[in-house]
């Protein structure tokens, strides 16, 4: 019983994963996983930061509701209105950055090896962090399906961690297949044109102008209601 | 002025344009957990909707009213969920529109007024409610929540609002 109630939460997450509401931010969040094309491992391994990301966040919403700290109405409300608001402008300042448009200077000169090593946990934590936000900017679909579908779900079923960790899972499941297939067709790319440096360059610069253009997309969305 | 550097004005000033907006609009509007009375509509127009419990009108021959709850942002599938609920309504009952048992009624609840449903109706999302109503009194209401699982397909979308309707329709006073 236990277990079709899991695979149903499984189904709920991979449902608003698929829905077009959250479009935006799962092809910010497919090039973002997919940029570094050149390493498989890295690429799996922001895929594996980023279900974490969101999986907390359903953790995290989904006790505080089940548990009743919170009104299920309260809590959607406040993060349907105000998460997607702040995300327009985190996403154009994101974007940027990655772009090289700003810069964070470092503290000190590192070694080359060193520096990638930074480079590489910071990029793991910035993909943790973009399950979080990402998560947290609830559509009306995945409200609809969060709140109406598994919260109910996760009560009958007495689980109130289980079952919203499984549709975190759901959410960046077909996120992650996506971002996968992109490196590694990518990675053909590059091997065929012998190539990969500029391949994974050009990936970094989608990836920044992604952020910029969907970061547009919501602030003109959701803070000036002009779409 | 390089075309990189003014790309990176621009989108600064865009960014700090956003928040200043933002700040300036939300300062403006009440609080999402504010217990404030909503006002009450003095007319019948749009987004002018009666409190839950309240008297309407005695004489009003409403039995049923049909809402579609949606914010100021409108996305694809509610615009979707919107027609499709409006057509199975006046579709199916387009008698009992026309006598007034039956009333269509979309509500805007970012507009000035209308945030004490999100707390009557516990809304939690873009939202079909049933409400019915007897002598204008209202005896319960529900909110339509399979309307996100049959977005794949009209007809059952349809058959569902059409069903609830009538079951609504159906009940003697409420139960």
């Amino acid at each position: 019983m236990i277990f079709l109630g899991i695979i149903s939460a499984l189904w709920l997450g991979i449902l608003t994963s698929l829905s077009p509401c959250p479009l935006a931010t799962n092809i910010a969040a497919i090039s973002f996983i997919g940029k570094r094309v050149g390493s498989g491992r890295y690429v799996l391994l922001s895929g594996l930061a980023y279900t974490l990301g969101r999986m907390a966040t359903y953790l995290g919403v989904g006790v505080v509701v089940v548990l009743g700290v919170l009104s299920i109405p309260g809590v959607s409300a406040f993060l349907q209105t105000y998460m997607n608001k702040i995300l327009g402008p985190v996403l154009i300042l994101a974007g940027m950055f990655l772009l090289g448009l700003i810069r964070l200077r470092p503290a000190g000169v590192l070694a080359g090896r060193k520096v990638q090593e930074k480079a590489e946990r910071g990029g793991l934590l910035a993909a943790g962090l973009l399950g979080i936000v990402f998560a947290l900017s609830f559509c009306p679909v995945s409200a609809a399906l969060f709140f109406g579908g598994l919260v109910p779900l996760a009560l009958k079923h007495q689980s109130g961690v289980l079952f919203p960790l499984f549709y975190g899972v759901g959410t960046a499941l077909p996120v992650i297949v996506f971002a996968v297939l992109l490196a590694t067709g990518a990675r053909f790319v590059g091997a065929a044109f012998n190539g990969l440096t500029q391949v994974e360059k050009w990936s970094r610069r989608i990836t920044g102008a992604t952020f910029i253009v969907v970061g547009i997309y919501y602030s003109l969305a959701y803070i000036f209601d002009l779409l | 002025m390089k075309p990189r550097a003014i790309v990176t004005a621009g989108l600064l000033i865009f960014v700090a344009v956003s928040v200043v907006y933002l700040i300036a609009k939300e300062a403006g509007r009440p609080a999402i957990s504010s217990n404030r009375k909503p006002v009450e509509p003095a007319g019948s127009g749009p987004g002018t909707v009666p409190a839950r419990n309240q008297v309407v009108d005695a004489q009003s021959p409403v039995e049923v009213i049909v809402y579609y709850f949606h914010g100021n942002f409108r996305c694809a599938s509610c615009k979707k969920i919107e027609a499709w609920t409006q057509e199975a309504a006046q579709n199916a009952f387009a008698k009992e529109i026309e006598q007034g048992r039956v009333e269509w009624r979309p509500v805007n609840i970012d507009t000035p007024g209308n945030e004490h449903f999100v707390h009557e109706y516990r809304l939690y999302t873009k939202s079909v409610i049933l409400a019915k109503f007897k002598d204008g009194n209202q005896m319960r209401y529900k909110n339509l929540e399979k309307i996100w699982r049959l977005l794949h397909s009209r007809s059952d979308f349809e058959a569902y609002i059409s069903d609830e309707i009538a079951s609504f329709l159906r009940e003697q006073g409420g139960g």
